[in-house]
């Protein structure tokens, strides 16, 4: 057998070897997401030789992206990730098959995109795409490698892989259904710090490689937990369980008709909220009251006279109400789209309810820019 | 039954990342400190007894580890 320079480092690894290297090269892999986790996972994936890999994202590099997606840099703003990072990986390992689709997994198209490849890895950054993930992968019997995080810590996983009594299990047995949006903000509305994708990525990519090299134990029906902050570790194992009140699709058919905006309550076009424009046109009238509904602590400061009610305690101040037209804020227009729909169904009759559309960080980005 | 919380995520904006707590079963404990914290109320949160992921109340023994977290999708 030709020895290929490229991997020597790896093939003298005991246990690992040319076998090792030959199941990978005989692999396909999608990566799902080229954010924070997708930059550190695909570079190992890529420099390990995986025979071919796919990278699906629709979205465009931004300067608020890189100081964690380390594929990119500040030449490159405004271009499609999913482009630009095969571009560079291309010249990282031109041995392997590299494809770019720049497009949003929707459940119209991830039968076909999961359907040619052995491993998914999600390193998408929305509970509709990792709930689509999940059932798509349930369904085609795939195995899906997780990985999220949150400020200081990263959760991974491994799906659809059976353990040494044949069972499986699905991020429907962590979370049976999604939270609401304001549960569980994203990178762009709770921060994060760099290195945190970059070491959970790393680790997704070690699951890639360990599951299909068969070296070790990968994380079947169990979720790993790592805080960054102290370098604590938990473990938990995830038993065959699923609540019963869980609903979700279970066949193609059923997934190509599931509605997954709703099942995540995202936000319909018909509750689209005010653009900073429209704000500031009405900020000064006598019979607005401009409602922030982000927790105390929560910085940059609402530039304008305004209430300030933590979304959980606006049911039971909603007596504070005292002017006819309400616009409620928050960090990124999640929560306040919340409290919207709470507003609207208490006060809605009596009251004029709005919400301002990307919340506070896109009518900063407006005065900035104006 | 004296048992130890561990939180994660989000909920450590408003619980302590690891205490001690009296409840006598899973749920309870959640209504407790929900009733303490009404950030809690009606959360999504995954718990998990001794390491191992629960989906009912469970009862719980003196001297459990009760872990709180909420999902996460940050990417």
């Amino acid at each position: 057998m030709n020895v290929n320079e490229r991997y020597i480092r790896q093939t003298t690894l005991s246990g690992f070897g040319e076998r090792g290297q030959l199941k990978l090269k005989n692999a396909k892999v999608l990566v799902v997401g080229t954010g924070g986790l997708g930059c550190s996972a695909l570079q190992y994936l890529v420099a390990a030789g995986i025979g071919s890999i796919s990278i699906v994202d629709f979205d465009k590099i931004e300067i608020s992206n890189l100081q964690r997606q380390v594929l990119f840099n500040t030449l490159e703003l405004g271009l499609p990730k999913a482009e630009v990072a095969a571009r560079k990986l291309r010249l990282l390992n031109p041995e392997i098959e590299i494809k770019e689709y720049i497009a949003r997994v929707s459940n119209h198209n991830v039968v076909n995109l999961i359907s040619n490849h052995d491993v998914v890895v999600d390193c998408s950054d929305n509970f509709e795409t990792r709930f689509l993930l999940c059932d798509a992968c349930k369904i085609l019997d795939k195995p899906l490698v997780f990985g999220a995080i949150y400020r200081y810590e990263g959760q991974v996983a491994v799906f659809n892989v059976s353990d040494k009594n044949e069972v499986k299990t699905t991020y429907r047995h962590l979370f049976s259904s999604p939270p609401g949006p304001e549960e569980a903000p994203d990178c762009n509305t709770a921060g994060v710090l760099g290195v945190l994708p970059g070491i959970i990525g790393t680790m997704q990519a070690t699951e890639t490689i360990k599951l299909l090299s068969g070296v070790g134990e990968v994380l079947s029906n169990k979720l790993l937990v790592l805080s960054i902050l102290s370098h604590q570790s938990f473990t938990m194992d995830i038993p065959p369980v699923i609540s019963q009140t869980a609903t979700y699709p279970d066949s193609i058919q059923a997934l190509e008709n599931f509605d997954y905006a709703s099942h995540c309550k995202r936000n319909k076009s018909s509750d689209r909220g005010i653009s900073p424009a429209e704000l500031l046109h009405i900020i000064d009238n006598d019979d607005l009251l401009l409602i922030d509904v982000r927790n105390k602590h929560e910085t940059p400061d609402m530039p304008f006279r305004h209430v300030r009610i933590p979304l959980h305690l606006l049911s039971d101040h909603i007596a504070i109400i005292d002017k006819k037209n309400v616009v409620v804020v928050c960090q990124s227009g999640q929560r306040s789209h919340t409290a919207l729909l709470l507003l609207r169904e208490k006060i809605g009759l009596s009251h004029t309810i709005n919400h301002l559309e990307g919340g506070i960080i896109a009518l900063n980005q407006y005065i900035d820019e104006n | 039954m004296k048992i130890k919380v561990l939180t994660f995520g989000s909920l450590t904006e408003f619980l302590d990342s690891e205490f001690s707590f009296e409840a006598t079963s899973t749920d309870q404990l959640v209504t407790l400190l929900s009733r303490q914290h009404s950030e809690l109320k009606d959360r999504k949160l995954l718990i998990a007894v001794n390491n191992v992921i629960v989906q009912k109340e469970v009862n719980l023994k003196e001297n459990d580890t009760v872990a709180l977290m909420p999902p996460y999708s940050g990417g």
